[in-house]
């Protein structure tokens, strides 16, 4: 059993690294950037990716103490909600982001601060759902211990700082990679500090078709931030079976300030998607084109949320190879651009095989990512179980089905609600990879090149709502499935 | 439990949905043969004149056109190269006059005959490359909205006017081939030296250099610039959704840049015949109508705006942008850009 264990995550990081080495093999060449440049867009590439990581984790924080407020107040069902409001705006193609949130922020501050601004703002509900999590997971009995002492909100706050450092800072991190290779938002907001490594990949590509140069600016990305993901350090252990949040967390302006920004933002957003909404029914063909994505989009969307779910359990299933964890704590895929000329390069014809390579090719991308959104805390924090399963004489397989499986099957389900959720609002990906609308985001894409920015919005509104039924739909399947705790 | 069950089987049926229809789609079922179409998104989507074009054309061929989507011009000479000797494409739509030298590096492409005499006069020069052929063209411009109180810029200097200031959205030239004309326009107009002195006051009038031509009109669109670089026909595309649209195209002293879309048919065409009847569709009255009508370009063949809303669009001075910059030139161009954009 210990040598499938092997086999299974040897076969993975084979996988994983699969783009790199096919790339290296097919372009027979790796080529020398010039330095100046590299550094110029190194240089902008980390500032904004360190100031949003800095600017999420803060107003994470901030709309954390929102959630659990709004929980105590509202309820679980309201709860839900608020939760998946909270990860849409990262699934949004970029010009609706940039729309809504400049037509909320007067004046809209251009350059670094814009790109920070941003960022900060679609990935803070991101974070404050994860440290939700993460207090719920660990740091229950530190509040209620210091509640009980008559600690204040803010020394329990800082308290928890403390207990969970090294998980907020893989959070950091995590979204440090992101934006770190973002690219429409430094491009179009970042004024003369939108030149980052992604935008320099897609010009080399996209002015000289120079992929040897692109491969080696995406594989210094990628070392740079798998040596970077060294810092990361095991956190805090898991505290099994408790599922209550202390009121004491909960802040009423925070709460406030979290149902005025979701409502100002998605509000922004219907208003705008209202008037596509009366153009969409005038034009039959779009119309058509939307129904018949409708179903494509389902079916790549659950084959990406089915693969990441089944990638996460093998990665659960070869845990006990560390060199596998810190490789995927580090891992960074290349470039969307080069990932699709993989495929282009592959030449997928058929429907379903170009199915089947955008859901390897997606997966590949955001593997890393999921992974590091407390997947790896929650193995890590399962150690000293298995130690004592193992002193018990239990096998492998036992303690991956009995021990493992209950604890990391909710969360990996949920992941894969997320990867489902992303895929669907991916616009990068589909256009290159698929030769015909197979998925409703081509649509959207299509329709916002071409003069119907509104209908394009109003399609939009379809597209959300795929991707929350398949979030919800992976969700379920976690919490149906696993042990019901007493 | 029963709702998710419920809500599991729903999406189920939607997949078996999906399934359903591929299966009817699939031109492997069908006997007759296959004309292979790269094109650019816009020109195949629902909405573009794609499914008109072949609608028109399998009425008459006895064959089945089969597009493909390519997401931009590098992509479609990277899947033509690749694409294998059995499955040869065999017509390829969407390349504009800076993608043709890198379309011709590995790749051989045959002559298409056209009647020069039928072509509009600002696109006779292009014939002369016989590999490419014209099949609609563009005048790129400002475009603002109509101010009774207020005259519009009519040159690149009145654009430096402190009302524009962080006022304009315009597309990155590296990423973004109207961002690229743009540039390229100013050099010509003004002379390489000038042009950049000119971008450096220029910038601070910037909002934003978006990713592509959809980003930069989609801030102007929804009002958070004042001007915009877009295609003299955008007005037109406006009226169409809103009949009260003020948006208009600014005349230019100095002149207006112009884009031309290209085809062409790779020499290793499996259905060439085929290929050159679709162009020929193209090229004709109806087709070149269509493709005016759905993607808001010019005609390249004769009296084909008559009695439409295009008629109505003044005519704007343009320049020769036949005499195109080869590639090493354009990354030189650029990364001077780029340093002048680093002292923002």
């Amino acid at each position: 059993m210990r040598n499938i264990s092997r086999l299974t995550s040897f076969g993975l990081v084979v996988f994983l690294l699969f783009p790199f080495v096919f790339l290296i093999l097919k372009l027979n060449a790796i080529s020398i950037v010039d330095h100046e440049e590299v550094s110029w867009a190194l240089k902008n590439s980390t500032l904004q990716a360190a100031g949003s990581a800095s600017l999420a984790l803060i107003l994470g924080f901030i709309f954390f103490s929102g959630i659990v407020k709004i929980k105590e107040i509202l309820g679980i069902k309201i709860f839900r909600w608020i939760e998946i409001l909270c990860l849409i705006p990262g699934m949004l193609p970029s010009l609706f982001t940039i729309l809504i949130l400049m037509s909320l922020i007067h004046p809209f501050p251009m350059g670094l601060k814009g790109i920070i601004l941003i960022h900060g703002i679609i990935y803070s509900g991101f974070i404050a759902l994860n440290i939700y999590q993460l207090v719920q997971d660990k740091a229950q009995s530190l509040v209620e211990v210091a509640y009980i002492l008559g600690a204040s909100r803010t020394q329990i706050f800082v308290q928890i700082f403390r207990l969970l450092k090294w998980e907020l800072i893989s959070l950091w991190i995590l979204i440090f990679s992101i934006c770190f290779t973002s690219f429409a938002v430094p491009l179009t907001v970042g004024g003369g500090w939108g030149t980052t490594l992604e935008v320099l990949i897609f010009e080399k590509i996209r002015l000289s078709a120079a992929w040897s140069q692109a491969l080696s600016l995406a594989l210094l990305q990628s070392v740079l931030l798998f040596l970077f993901s060294f810092i990361q350090r095991p956190g805090a252990a898991l505290e099994v079976g408790r599922y209550s949040q202390v009121p004491i967390l909960g802040g009423f302006t925070s709460g406030l300030l979290l149902i005025f920004s979701l409502l100002a933002y998605y509000g922004t957003f219907l208003l705008y998607s209202f008037r596509g909404w009366t153009q969409f029914f005038q034009l039959s063909e779009i119309v058509g084109s939307t129904l018949q994505t409708v179903p494509q989009t389902l079916i790549v969307g659950v084959s990406c949320g089915a693969m990441i779910y089944m990638m996460l359990n093998l990665t659960a299933f070869g845990w006990k190879q560390k060199w596998l964890r810190r490789f995927l704590i580090g891992f960074v895929a290349p470039s969307t651009s080069l990932a699709g000329l993989i495929v282009v390069l592959l030449r997928p014809d058929y429907f379903w095989m170009q199915i089947g390579f955008f859901t390897l090719a997606f997966v590949t991308i955001v593997f890393g990512g999921l992974y590091r959104m407390g997947f790896d805390q929650r193995l890590t924090s399962l150690k000293m179980q298995i130690e004592v399963a193992q002193v018990l004489g239990a096998h492998h397989w036992l303690i991956f089905r009995e021990v493992i499986w209950p604890q990391i099957h909710p969360m990996a389900a949920r992941l894969a609600g997320i990867a489902s959720l992303w895929m669907v609002g991916d616009f990068a990906l589909s256009r290159v990879i698929f030769s015909q609308d197979i998925v409703l985001a081509q649509v959207v894409q299509g329709l916002i090149n071409s003069y119907h920015l509104d209908i394009g919005m109003a399609v939009m509104n379809v597209v959300i709502l795929i991707g929350l039924a398949l979030y919800f739909l992976f969700e379920g399947f976690g919490r149906v499935f696993s042990y019901k705790t007493p | 439990m029963k709702h998710f069950l419920t809500f599991v089987a729903l999406v189920f049926f939607g997949l078996f949905l999906a399934l359903f229809v591929r299966r009817n789609q699939n031109p492997e079922n069908d006997s007759r043969p296959t004309l292979r179409i790269y094109a650019a998104s816009s020109f195949i989507k629902q909405w573009g004149p794609g499914p008109w074009l072949k609608e028109k054309f399998e009425s008459t061929c006895d064959c089945v056109v089969e597009y493909h989507d390519a997401a931009d011009s590098v992509s479609l000479i990277q899947r033509v190269k690749s694409e294998p000797k059995n499955k040869s494409v065999d017509l390829v739509l969407g390349f504009d006059q800076y993608d043709l030298e890198m379309a011709q590096v590995g790749l051989d492409w045959k002559n298409v005959k056209v009647d020069p005499q039928q072509f509009e006069e600002p696109v006779r020069p292009l014939l002369s490359r016989t590999s490419f052929t014209p099949y609609d063209w563009g005048v790129l411009a400002f475009i603002g909205h109509r101010n009774a109180d207020k005259s519009l810029p009519s040159n690149t200097d009145d654009l430096l006017a402190p009302e524009y200031a962080s006022n304009i959205s315009l597309q990155d030239p590296r990423t973004s081939s109207t961002g690229l004309q743009f540039l390229l326009w100013l050099i010509q107009v003004k002379g390489e030296e000038k042009a950049f002195e000119y971008l450096q006051k220029f910038n601070s009038q910037v909002k934003a250099w978006g990713a592509n031509w959809s980003l930069a009109y989609g801030l102007f669109q929804k009002d958070q610039v004042k001007l915009t670089f877009s295609y003299v026909t955008s007005p037109v595309a406006s009226l169409k959704e809103n009949p009260q649209s003020d948006i208009v195209a600014l005349p230019f002293a100095e002149g207006h840049p112009v884009q031309y879309e290209f085809l062409g048919i790779p020499s290793t065409c499996l259905n060439c015949d085929l290929a050159e009847k679709f162009v020929t569709l193209m090229l004709s009255h109806d087709g070149q109508r269509v493709i005016m009508d759905k993607n808001y370009m010019f005609p390249v063949i004769k009296s084909v705006t008559k009695g439409t809303m295009f008629e109505a669009i003044p005519e704007f001075k343009t320049i020769d942008m036949t005499v195109i910059p080869n590639q090493a030139e354009r990354e030189r161009i650029l990364k001077k850009w780029s340093q002048v954009r680093r002292s923002e």
